[in-house]
């Protein structure tokens, strides 16, 4: 099937459209990574078997779904990974977490067949459960613009995005508005990149267009390399066609023929997904020669990253995709002029591409309604650390670090109070809790040393070392260094010898100093983005926590409790003899008998916490 | 094309839009230093030495610190080379590169001279080598030969090397450790065998028929290793000898011997006539260096040389013969080339081609030297590119003569002579004969060949010394006319053609300039010109003018002098021949190295330096203190002559180092 005409796919969406609405009911359950691990397939198993046994009419496609059917689909992540499997049913709008393949029977009698909600599968809220999906404080802070369609439209289906208004935007840009339209839409919009850097998409694309060349390009960016992010790859698991379409408005915008879709190697399930959609994209006459019956052709290709973090960097992402050693170039002359081939490539990042076809299909003014001055629209970001509720989120720019952390996140748990929250990957910085209230925007995280990144935030808690913090950054960073340009290489490299030496307790005072020189040459001679803000851990860190790294270095202790050669494990008169922490610990160093008080013997320790972690009755302490 | 006008520390430059902030400064001579950037090759700002700070009137006091050797300049920036901000930043970066190569001899000169320290405040690497990762060899290697080596890993365990261990698209062709700036990549090439990345090759030695040599002195000249050395045979006779230990079988002196006296077994002559004969009947033909990245299939549609500059200009008479109607030769860059002077050669080969074929009315030809695009595809496209056209069926009465060496020239010669065709050569006999002169300087050992070119290497070049000598003893009525031509052996077709050549021109002096020239040449030539050889000419002056003191020389000279002789050698500097600025660029820090030496001549009180060659054979220059130190090129045969000229030319009255200008 190939639609010839943009009134072709108008009247396929509109009868999808009417049979979308007839049907029974939907059950979405949430396929991404952290619910598959949790068993989302097995569910959807289960589901498909249940319905069948329970004589439910259930059906997995839209496309040949009768009306009164119940339709099951495998979603894109619905976001609150912490209690998944998640499954999400509408209209009722009951979202059951923890689902197991052995509670579908129950959910399909009761939930599908009836109407009535299984409490023990609903969210509890201090005790109190969430009846419906709204009500959960997770979700009831967000505000879901990008991520709109990840989690509600089931990921291998054209048909469901169709009716979820899918291609409307490009139906719309193809119709009714010139490339040049397209690019003031963008820029009224002021939507800023979602990489990092926050440059003005609308003028990049300008630029692009203003570029003397035979051909343009256009990349999307989905090498998402961060420790702890998976926006992107949720967004290209969830709701791929989003992304397509947003490249393709693009191209049509800057007149690139040729596209590439950069897929991080490590996210095999974002490739298939992807290359599903493609092939189906292709299919549908919506990418390839004459799109929709128009003159407008493009060809989008996925290309599959060598594991390289330094790859998420534009221009080596360009080099890699010539076939060369993935490393970055100095952008005196950006990428807009001369980038893939040497020829004006327009690339941005997968959540940048995400959000083109809302703003085309809404019209900027609705775009620029949510964030501040300068930053306009709503970002995704993963939430992960030392917070209640970990997963995928979505809210409006200016939102304050509290809101994020305290009324999405739910807070530290209990016990645990909040020291540092680092956002924007591991070149970002640690904020501390002076400036929670700091409104989310790229500005003013660049103000306290950190950067909005590509989206990663992670809550840090009293337990938590910040020297450590530092040295694991670097230490990821120094893996991760291309190698190119000296200052990255031996000046990362220099300083995690320093940091080791200080957690190692053999730090001197005057190496904070060094250390300090050795951020500036970094930040000032590095040749790309991944050595120039590498420094931003080290000195984020240095100038909230420095009592901690005195503390390491003159009274040889981490306060923190952390730093492996500089604490100690004992066991206090709350031990109850129970026996765990014996059996756990890995170089038999704890002594103890039934009814025997527990022993820690330092020499035999290897501080490795073990036993903190079993101990049910805070016995195991550390000093 | 237009110029862009900006500032470099407060001095108005200019650039065009092609150039970067140091390829301006480095033409305004204003110094930064870098280790990752030569001309040749695409800059990586790897080394970040290069930083300068840059701001602009309009950018409200904004500055940024960006790598030189790649920020295009931009018209009313205002650069800065020597702020606190960039001399913090690269002392910081040299303390690294220390860590990183804390033995580097070079790293600790260029860190002393440029940040005041040579030892690093950081932790050393180590088991440390001497490689600070410019990727200048990788980068010389993908564009300029066959991108057989690269970097592995990343970050600190980042290294250079060839794929899976194995180094087999390297060619040897040695760039890698020409441009290496701390000398870690070795290219052993001695003895027969070059090795390099693991790899052997074997070079194409070159010998020498002793029927043949006339001991001209041809190979001196043009080889870049100064291998060749024109000696005393046993029974009296010269004769050129090439060290097999040392020759490196570029070929070069294959092609220049006027006489056909040497070969290569590896790439002999009789199997390229019969390449060229194959390959000729399809009517275009290509000579490649062998050191550019050919695919399989392309190599064996071209003439692999052993270096461009071993084409002969019979071997391009033979292929126009066999039908050929285009013939290029596929070079590569020369100056990132180990040999370093074969395109200049190949060109010359070829404009002496074309000059006879047009002579000999041949019009339809096209003889091109193609410098293929850099990078892996530049020949291999070019090859591609080319539609071969059908050979011509040439009539054995229309073939050219069978020309080689001498006997080519010659023809040429006698040719150019009487016709009106406006060539270099009547340029250059014509702009000879115009200033008046009635003595005629014979070079012996430099074949007519160079002189009929402007070719100034040997022979122009003693012909200048020997003018400007003259004109320093201020006999400026007497003007030296150089004649050409080989004078080894009485050769009675060679005196017919010299014959012909001074006929008219009122010469009354002849000077030899080889000690093998037979004084009875000239007198068969004609018995009322009058013939010296350089040495008894220049004293016949210093004798009347200039009495000579005892010269001091700061070095040692390369072969035993006649005894009596005044010179006085005070000291012999220990100095690397390599670096005597030869025919690649000379890095800096070297130059810097050379420099110091004349400081260290001056302080002694030297007249001239002269620089040896380790090898102990051949080669060495001499640099004459005549108000700035200038470089001389000598051959050991002629440095009396040269010293003589030292003696000569020295002004005591301006005693300035003029090198650093």
């Amino acid at each position: 099937m190939k639609f010839n005409s943009i009134e072709e796919l108008t009247k396929f969406r509109n009868e999808l459209v009417l049979k979308s609405t007839s049907l029974l009911k939907h059950i979405k359950i949430c396929s991404g990574t952290g619910c598959i691990a949790a068993g989302a397939h097995e569910v959807f198993e289960e589901f498909k078997r249940q319905t069948q046994t329970q004589n439910v009419p259930a059906c997995i496609g839209m496309r040949d779904c009768p009306a009164g059917h119940v339709i099951i689909k495998r979603t894109g992540c619905q976001g609150f990974c912490q209690i998944g499997t998640l499954v999400h049913i509408m209209p009722d709008d009951i979202l059951y977490c923890h689902v197991k393949p052995s509670d579908v029977r129950e959910i399909v009698q009761e939930t599908i067949k009836g109407s009535n909600k299984i409490e023990r599968l609903l969210y509890k809220e201090e005790g109190k459960a969430c009846t419906t999906y709204k009500d959960i404080p997770f979700y009831k802070h967000q505000t879901k613009v990008v991520l709109k369609g990840c989690g509600e439209i089931s990921a291998y289906s054209l048909e469901d995005y169709l009716v979820y208004d899918g291609y409307l935007a490009l139906t719309k840009a193809l119709k009714s508005l010139s490339p040049s339209q397209i690019i003031d839409e963008i820029k009224l919009s002021g939507l800023r990149g979602r990489g990092g850097a926050g440059f003005s998409t609308g003028r990049k694309w300008e630029s692009c267009v203003q570029s003397e060349g035979e051909e343009r390009f256009v990349i999307c960016n989905g090498d998402e390399g961060d420790p702890g992010a998976f926006m992107d790859c949720s967004i290209m698991e969830g709701d791929p066609y989003r992304v397509i379409e947003g490249i393709t408005i693009g191209a049509l915008a800057v007149g690139a023929k040729k596209g590439f879709i950069y897929v991080r190697d490590e996210y095999p399930r974002a490739v298939e997904r992807l290359n599903k959609a493609l092939t189906r994209c292709y299919e549908f006459g919506l990418l390839g020669q004459n799109i929709l019956g128009t003159d407008f052709s493009l060809d989008l290709q996925i290309n599959r990253g060598g594991g390289a973090f330094v790859c998420g960097e534009s221009t080596a992402l360009m080099r890699s995709l010539e076939g060369k050693v993935g490393e970055p170039r100095a952008k005196y002359v950006r990428s807009v002029q001369k980038g893939y081939r040497n020829l004006p490539t327009v690339l941005n990042n997968v959540e940048t591409w995400a959000s083109i076809p809302g703003i085309i299909n809404n019209g900027a003014a609705e775009f620029a309604k949510l964030g501040t001055s300068k930053s306009k629209g709503t970002k995704a970001f993963c939430l992960v650390g030392k917070v209640k509720n970990t997963g995928l989120i979505e809210v409006p720019m200016g939102i304050t670090l509290r809101q994020i952390v305290f009324d999405i996140g739910g807070g530290l748990p209990k016990g645990r109070t909040f020291k540092a929250v680092q956002t924007g990957g591991p070149s970002g910085g640690c904020i501390p809790e002076q400036f929670l209230d700091l409104p989310v925007d790229f500005d003013e995280l660049d103000k306290v040393g950190s950067m909005m990144g590509s989206g990663g935030l992670i809550v840090m808690d009293n337990r938590t070392c910040m020297v450590d913090i530092a040295r694991y950054f670097i230490h990821f960073l120094l893996e991760e260094s291309c190698g190119k340009c000296v200052p990255c290489r031996e000046g990362l490299h220099q300083i995690n010898i320093l940091l080791t030496q200080i957690c190692n307790g053999n730090g001197k005072i005057e190496d904070i100093n060094q250390i300090i020189e050795l951020c500036k040459c970094l930040q000032e001679g590095s040749l790309c983005a991944l050595g120039k803000s590498a420094a931003n851990p080290v000195l984020s860190t240095l100038k909230y926590f420095k009592d901690e790294y005195i503390a390491h270095i003159e009274k040889k202790h981490c306060p923190a409790g952390v730093c492996r050669a500089l604490i100690t494990y004992s066991i206090n008169e709350k031990c109850t003899a129970c026996g765990k922490c014996k059996k756990v610990c890995p170089v038999n160093a704890i002594s103890g008998d039934k009814k025997i008080k527990h022993l820690i013997k330092p020499e035999q320790c290897i501080r490795c916490g073990a036993c903190e972690s079993v101990c049910k009755f805070d016995a195991v302490r550390v000093s | 094309m237009e110029q862009i006008k900006f500032k470099i520390n407060g001095r108005e430059v200019s650039g065009t839009a092609s150039d970067t902030i140091l390829d301006v400064a480095k033409r305004c001579e204003i110094d930064i230093p870098t280790l990752c950037h030569i001309d040749e090759v695409e800059s990586a700002g790897a080394c970040r030495l290069c930083m300068v700070e840059v701001t602009h009137p309009t950018w409200n006091g904004w500055s940024n610190l960006v790598t030189s050797c790649v920020y295009p300049v931009a018209e009313g920036i205002e650069v800065k080379t020597n702020t606190d901000k960039v001399l913090d930043t690269r002392k910081t970066i040299m303390n690294m590169l220390l860590a990183r190569c804390p033995e580097s001899d070079v790293l600790k000169t260029f860190a002393k001279k440029y940040c005041k320290f040579d030892h690093t405040t950081l932790t050393p690497r180590e088991n440390p080598d001497n490689c600070i990762l410019c990727t200048l060899c990788t980068r010389v290697c993908d564009e300029h030969s066959t991108a057989a080596i690269s970097t592995f890993s990343r970050g600190t365990s980042k290294e250079v090397g060839v794929p899976l261990g194995s180094a087999d698209d390297c060619v040897g062709c040695g760039a890698c450790s020409l441009v290496c700036p701390t000398d870690h990549i070795k290219f052993e090439h001695e003895k027969g065998k070059w090795e390099i990345w693991n790899r052997k090759f074997q070079p194409a030695l070159a010998e020498v028929n002793a029927e043949k040599c006339r001991a001209c002195g041809r190979c001196e000249e043009v080889c870049p290793f100064h291998i060749p050395q024109v000696t005393l045979k046993q029974d009296g006779f010269p004769i050129s000898f090439i060290n097999p230990d040392f020759c490196q079988g570029c070929g070069l002196c294959v092609a220049a011997c006027p006489t056909s006296a040497i070969d290569q077994k590896l790439c002999s002559e009789g199997k390229l006539f019969q390449d060229i004969s194959d390959l000729a009947k399809s009517g275009t033909i290509l000579f490649a260096c062998p050191r550019t990245p050919l695919n399989t299939s392309n190599k064996s549609k071209v003439i692999t040389l052993p270096c461009v500059g071993r084409l002969t200009l019979s071997m391009l008479m033979h292929a126009i013969n066999a039908g050929a109607r285009r013939i290029f030769i596929l070079g590569r860059s020369q100056e990132t080339c180990y040999f370093s002077n074969g395109e200049t050669y190949a060109k010359f080969t070829l404009n002496y081609a074309e000059q006879l074929a047009r002579l000999s009315g041949i019009t339809d030809l096209e003889l091109e030297f193609i410098l293929p695009e850099q990078g892996q595809e530049g020949p291999n496209s070019f090859i591609n590119s080319l539609n071969t056209i059908s050979a011509r069926n040439i009539n054995e009465q229309d073939k050219l003569e069978p020309l080689s060496g001498f006997d080519a020239i010659k023809k040429m010669v006698y040719s150019g002579y009487s016709s009106e065709i406006n060539t270099d050569l009547s340029l250059w006999l014509g702009a000879q004969t115009n200033k008046s002169s009635n003595i005629a300087l014979f070079v012996g050992c430099a074949p007519i060949l160079d002189t009929l070119n402007g070719y100034i290497n040997g022979s122009n070049e003693l012909a200048d010394l020997v003018n400007q000598t003259i004109k320093l003893l201020n006999a400026n009525d007497i003007h030296v006319q150089v004649i050409g031509g080989t004078v080894c052996h009485n050769k009675e077709d060679q005196i017919e053609g010299f014959k012909s050549l001074l006929k008219g021109q009122g010469i009354t002096e002849i000077l030899f300039l080889t000690p093998c020239a037979s004084k009875n040449f000239a007198d068969k030539l004609d018995p009322d010109i009058k013939q010296y050889n350089l040495c008894e000419y220049l004293t016949r002056f210093i004798d009347i003018k200039k009495p000579i003191d005892t010269l001091k020389i700061y070095g040692k000279p390369s072969n035993e002098l006649p005894k009596g002789t005044p010179f006085e050698f005070i000291s012999e500097p220990e100095i690397d021949y390599k670096l005597i600025p030869n025919n690649f660029t000379v890095e800096h820090s070297s130059w810097k190295q050379v420099i110091s030496i004349f400081e260290q001549a001056d302080k002694l009180g030297a007249d001239s330096v002269l620089f040896n060659c380790p090898v102990k054979y051949l080669f060495s220059k001499l640099y004459v203190r005549d108000g700035a130190w200038r470089t001389v090129r000598s051959e050991p045969i002629f440095n009396l002559g040269l010293m003589l000229r030292a003696c000569a030319s020295y002004n005591p009255t301006q005693p300035n180092c003029g090198c650093d200008k």
